[in-house]
């Protein structure tokens, strides 16, 4: 009795090992977003610089994210016109980069406003990624 | 019981905007993804069609920033605004910002709409802006808390 009982926790640990192990690629929304790139595993550090660089190549009013985001993920920012801007910070805000529309919208205008190209799937790869660890 | 209520939540609005026209708030989820992301969502009532297709119609310059729509999109933004413009309604507040445009040379924004120039021209104005900071003329709420909601009681 004793070893059925053993045998059978057993195996439910192994099936709880194997989902924790399948699961990243398939956990959510979000993961889907960042594995529809086709990217390399996102570099956090690299989102990290890419958030704080004074790029200036894009509109002159935009040099960098942080213009409009505010000086960290955590905190929230302001557009141009006055509207509040929800942080970047999944921690803040847990809905970010769970919708794929929004999510490519905003790259494309906001690559070409900051930047003055689009961003490449490994540079947003790497900014979700650093949002994610924030 | 409701209907008690709602009779006297329209009294209470409409003693309180005796002098300010209201609008019907936008509910419409796509106007505010397309358009509510950046800006307020702003009332079709205050500008013509001529000006809302100008506007709508290029969205790559829009007032210095790219918000390209997809098309589809586009089309509805346009569509939504045409069917409710200051020229083809006839509410208070559509006549009121009809009022002295010249369809021939219609306003370009909200701004340079004579109802707008008109009630933002005094020195009240001037004060209250440099107070609040207000960071752009866009920025109805800055002021005007229930814009939103169609109220434009200060």
């Amino acid at each position: 009795m004793k070893s059925i009982k053993t045998l059978v926790c057993t195996m439910t640990l192994a099936a709880a090992f194997s989902m924790a192990i399948a699961a990243p690629a398939n956990a959510g929304p979000r993961e889907d977003i960042v594995a529809g790139f086709g990217a390399r595993p996102a570099n956090p550090a690299n989102g990290k610089k890419m958030y704080n660089a004074n790029y200036g190549t894009g509109k002159p009013d935009t040099p960098k994210c942080t213009t409009c985001h505010g000086a960290t993920p955590q905190q929230g920012g302001q557009t141009r016109t006055g509207k509040a801007i929800d942080p970047m910070a999944v921690s803040r805000t847990s809905d970010r980069f769970t919708d794929k529309k929004k999510v490519d919208k905003w790259f494309l205008r906001n690559c070409k406003g900051v930047i003055g190209r689009e961003c490449t799937a490994q540079e947003k790869v790497d900014f979700i990624g650093f949002m994610m660890s924030q | 019981m409701n209907k008690a209520l709602i009779l006297a939540a329209s009294l209470s609005i409409a003693a309180t905007t005796a002098h300010a026209e209201t609008f019907t708030p936008i509910s419409d989820k796509q106007i505010h993804a397309a358009c509510g992301e950046c800006h307020m969502t702003f009332f079709p009532q205050m500008l013509p069609q001529a000006t809302w297709s100008k506007i709508i119609g290029d969205l790559s310059n829009h007032f210095g920033e790219d918000a390209t729509l997809d098309a589809a999109t586009q089309a509805y933004v346009l569509k939504y605004h045409l069917d409710d413009s200051a020229d083809v309604k006839s509410t208070r507040a559509a006549k009121k910002w009809m009022a002295r445009v010249n369809l021939a040379n219609p306003p370009t924004r909200i701004i340079d709409a004579p109802r707008f120039i008109k009630k933002h021209s005094d020195n009240d104005f001037t004060r209250m802006w440099d107070k609040k900071g207000v960071k752009s003329k866009a920025d109805c709420i800055a002021c005007h808390k229930d814009a939103e909601r169609g109220i434009f009681e200060d």
